[in-house]
């Protein structure tokens, strides 16, 4: 048999609702996914800040950027469980830094593309430099970092579950493995629904919402 | 009293193979308090350039600006520009409102004094939509707007008009005239297009190409709203296209003859639909 029948499927999802196992999974694999998350946004953010307005650093450290966005983050995991243990650490390590990445990305480039013309109206207007930056190139960059919340939200949900599935601890991808250790397709089959009708919930609920907010809001919907 | 007095102001830029393209040569300009003064030039004359040098924003190699008998800094004149550069992301009343802010004016405050010149510009009832809401027309208003909102001494203003369709720009410059004439304030106002000078200004100075420098100043001590059909405009229409048309390019030359086109038929009755009359 290749795969189980979907009525099995959704047994096994229904029970382990009810029980709890694939609940407390869930619960654990999104706590790990908020703390590097809410990691990840304030770091890409900033970064992405500086690069953009920083000519030199972005000189010096633009490319490497790009270059350490395509390596896929679970390569990281050999060396974050050296660094880190076989614990929550090197998970949340590598996930945060699948979204870190493409965080700083996403606004660097938005704060690049900020029109010229704004900041000056802004400069005319006697904006200091600090002012400059909160009241005028933060609020200008949040439709790019609106877009790269919801690439960094994909790249860190992929992350968790690559991470997870290879170390220890109690979230939906050492449920996965469990399932295969104990050859309960069904049970494989009922995580993987749940992971990803996160991610589409997640993405279409939560940030897709707030882009099409925004959009509508400066008028960039066609 | 000058307002602003711009003393042998010198600008270069440096081009890509590092040669030296100077911009501006020696160009003296007085604007007094209440003196409406277009500044009329070829593009890529560095009319931009010399605005962004009274504005502030970029500094000059030699000569001095004062505004006011001080040295320029950038919150010391309003620019309003071509195409806005309103906020997107802030209302229409907030956009009014930032330069207040930024200055320390409390956020009530700053929304009421807002208001007040939101009313001045008939917008008072777009106070709570986005800016992509606006019409052109609107959106140079609120421009207008934010800028007499911060109550500079001087207003700035780079060619505000000339992305707006004919009937809505000479809308505007009726409403800019009322404004000036209700403020008194020292305009300096960038065209390319004569026409909108001579309807416009108490003196007109004429560019040369580049390197700029003042090539003529015309006096206009007519009153408004001025007939550009009648005999001291006609002359002044074909004494300055003279001196302009050695300067002028292809574009700006369809322009001014699109302008000239639409003014004409515009006497026709025919061609007015627009007039309201119930029949």
């Amino acid at each position: 048999m290749l795969l189980p029948a979907p009525s099995d499927v959704l047994l096994t999802l229904v029970q382990g609702l009810k029980e709890g196992t694939l609940l407390l999974a869930f619960f654990s694999s999104l706590r790990r996914i908020l703390v590097s998350f809410t990691l990840a946004l304030t770091l890409g953010i900033t970064g992405g800040l500086m690069l953009g307005r920083i000519f030199w650093l972005d000189r010096l450290l633009g490319s490497l950027i790009i270059a350490l966005q395509s390596i896929p983050s679970v390569v990281w995991l050999p060396l974050a469980l050296l660094w880190f243990g076989m614990g929550e650490g090197a998970i949340i390590f590598i996930t945060s830094l699948g979204a870190t990445w493409t965080m700083i990305i996403n606004t660097g480039a938005g704060v690049k593309r900020i029109p010229p013309l704004i900041i000056k109206a802004a400069q005319t207007m006697g904006v200091s430099r600090l002012q400059l930056f909160t009241r005028v190139i933060v609020p200008a960059s949040v439709p790019a970092i609106l877009t790269g919340m919801r690439l960094a939200w994909a790249f860190a949900w992929r992350a968790l579950m690559a991470g997870e599935l290879l170390s220890s601890g109690t979230g939906l991808g050492q449920v996965l493995m469990m399932g295969r250790n104990l050859a309960d397709m069904s049970q494989i089959l009922a995580v993987m629904v749940i992971i990803g009708a996160t991610g589409v919930a997640v993405d279409g609920f939560i940030f897709r919402r707030l882009e099409e907010r925004v959009h509508r809001r400066w008028g960039l919907t066609g | 009293m000058a307002l602003l007095r711009l003393q042998k102001v010198k600008k270069s830029f440096f081009g890509h193979k590092g040669e030296e393209i100077e911009v501006l040569t020696n160009i003296d300009l007085e604007v007094k308090q209440g003196e409406f003064v277009c500044l009329l030039g070829p593009s890529g004359c560095g009319k931009s350039t010399l605005l962004n040098i009274v504005a502030g924003l970029l500094s000059p190699d030699a000569g001095a600006v004062m505004v006011d008998g001080q040295p320029v800094g950038a919150d010391r004149v309003g620019m309003v520009f071509q195409e806005g550069g309103l906020f997107p992301w802030l209302t229409v009343l907030d956009n009014v409102a930032f330069g207040l802010w930024v200055k320390g004016m409390g956020k009530k405050d700053a929304r009421a004094k807002a208001r007040e010149y939101l009313r001045r510009v008939h917008l008072e009832e777009f106070a709570f939509i986005y800016p992509h809401q606006l019409s052109g027309g609107m959106r140079q208003r609120v421009a207008i707007a934010r800028t007499l909102a911060m109550d500079p001494p001087f207003l700035l203003m780079d060619e505000p008009f000339s992305a707006l369709d004919t009937r809505t720009r000479r809308l505007l410059q009726q409403e800019l005239l009322h404004i000036w004439q209700q403020t008194r304030k020292g305009i300096l106002f960038v065209t390319h297009s004569i026409e909108e000078a001579l309807l416009l200004a108490d003196r007109v100075v004429v560019l040369s190409g580049r390197p700029a420098r003042i090539k003529q100043e015309v006096t206009l001590p007519f009153p408004r709203p001025r007939d550009l059909r009648r005999p001291p405009f006609v002359f002044w229409e074909e004494e300055l296209k003279s001196l302009f048309g050695e300067e002028r390019d292809g574009q700006e030359y369809s322009q001014t003859f699109y302008d000239r086109a639409l003014s004409q038929t515009a006497v026709l009755p025919a061609a007015r639909p627009f007039v309201g009359r119930s029949v």
